[in-house]
């Protein structure tokens, strides 16, 4: 296919078509595909991995109306089969040169950020503390408190205490410590922005 | 959430570069087309940063996440969130125990009885508490601050920078990885004495080993502000024991 094809507007409404009749879930179906496909070429060590799903998505949409018409099943099944050809296209362009400077930068990066103590977060950490409400507040803290045995038992008796089970509790800590996450990065970019 | 624990090892496993081509292509399909096995994906990166934040990893799992799993730098800058919370958390039940003393305090002089049953109960503590030591002579510390070191070589003073460890800790103990200059034999036996500015030294106890790097122990109760060396001793092969040449540096702020 031709690889400098631009996603035009009305491939694109065709491929939402094709995700859902309703074009709100459809839209949200987009978004969903598109998050899991950066997270599987994360997860094979590509440091493009936004484009890469571009590229794939872009891909899909170029051959939307053969996709349509003739493919039966889950549209994600077929997303992955391009990501697959998308990604081993990908390993194939990476020259060696490329690769070297690449393992030498993540490298560095990956000794400086080790090295790095994480007093920047934990200040920013107690600030974005300060925007939860008391009760998730309360949940993440007492959830990340303890070590080992102890956490286990901790979570069990938090977990009974709230009237839900352990994993429902480790889904709710997990989206509260998201939200905190995002606090902490805004923060971190406000305070290199003020820098400048 | 339905995710059983064969689902949430595999992804474990998955996010560690574990998994063989074939078992790596059916989680990447389950990721795509199952928002409950992806958010599972999501909760495991958490875990699995954690685990190594606070030294939970044993020495392969170790090398596999910094191999693989900290390939890009949305991930390292995830470690340095869970690193902060971590730290936090850890403040907190400090603080939570600080707190917890002065009310015991009132509660033995509004009840002059109690301080007499608890003279008791602390001389029988105290008599099965010193059997208890003896017979197990250490306590393992719960929680471990992590830092890994590569050894220096450089003769001159200005060499590479020490890694630097921030006081209070936030933990029990320091939990230090060692690279080895060059793989060896896991055969190999190592022992770690550790130096401080005022010249002091005591051995440390290796706590754990592969080919790649060996891991110690300091209790955080004996970690000054000052820096540290680690000097490196193998034994294994033809000769007897060996210093390797260098030193692993840290300092403690």
């Amino acid at each position: 296919m031709n690889k400098e094809w631009a996603l035009t507007q009305d491939a694109f409404d065709r491929l939402l078509d094709w995700l859902d009749a309703d074009r709100i879930r459809a839209g949200i179906r987009y978004e969903e595909i598109r998050r899991r496909l950066i997270k599987v070429f994360i997860g094979r060590g590509c440091m493009a991995a936004e484009d890469l799903a571009d590229e794939t998505i872009n891909r899909v949409a170029a051959r939307i109306g053969n996709v349509a018409r003739d493919y039966e099943g889950d549209p994600a099944s077929y997303f992955y089969g391009v990501c697959q050809n998308v990604h081993f296209e990908y390993l194939r362009k990476k020259d060696v040169l490329e690769t070297r400077e690449f393992a030498a930068i993540n490298s560095v990066t990956l000794r400086t950020n080790l090295a790095d103590d994480c007093e920047p977060e934990y200040q920013c950490l107690e600030a974005c503390l300060g925007h939860l409400s008391n009760k998730n507040r309360d949940l993440v803290l007492r959830y990340y408190q303890e070590d080992k045995q102890a956490k286990i038992d901790q979570r069990k008796l938090q977990a009974k205490e709230l009237g839900i089970a352990v994993n429902a509790l480790r889904i709710r800590a997990y989206r509260i410590r998201l939200q905190l996450e995002r606090c902490v990065l805004d923060c971190l970019k406000n305070d290199v922005a003020r820098m400048k | 959430m339905t995710a059983t624990p064969e689902i949430q090892d595999q992804i474990r496993r998955y996010l560690l570069g574990e998994l063989d081509d074939g078992s790596r292509a059916q989680v990447e399909q389950k990721l795509l087309s199952d928002g409950e096995v992806f958010e599972e994906l999501l909760v495991a990166e958490d875990e699995l940063i954690d685990d190594y934040a606070s030294g939970r990893l044993d020495l392969e799992e170790r090398a596999d996440f910094e191999a693989h799993f900290l390939a890009t730098p949305d991930r390292q800058q995830k470690l340095r969130f869970a690193r902060a919370l971590h730290r936090h958390a850890m403040t907190l039940a400090n603080e939570l125990e600080t707190v917890k003393r002065p009310v015991m305090r009132s509660l033995w002089s509004s009840r002059p009885w109690l301080s007499w049953a608890a003279t008791t109960v602390a001389v029988l503590a105290l008599i099965v508490g010193t059997v208890w030591y003896l017979r197990s002579r250490t306590t393992s510390p719960k929680t471990f601050a992590t830092v890994t070191l590569t050894i220096n070589q450089s003769t001159r003073a200005e060499g590479l920078p020490a890694a630097t460890v921030k006081l209070p800790l936030g933990a029990d103990a320091l939990k230090i990885f060692l690279k080895l200059p060059g793989s060896a034999p896991p055969t190999f036996r190592y022992r770690v004495v550790l130096e401080a500015d005022d010249g002091e030294t005591r051995p440390l106890e290796v706590v754990d080993q592969n080919g790649e790097s060996i891991a110690v122990l300091v209790p955080a109760t004996q970690l000054k502000r000052e820096q540290y060396a680690l000097t490196l001793f193998r034994t294994g092969g033809d000769s007897g024991e060996q210093r390797l040449p260098g030193r692993y540096l840290f300092t403690v702020e």
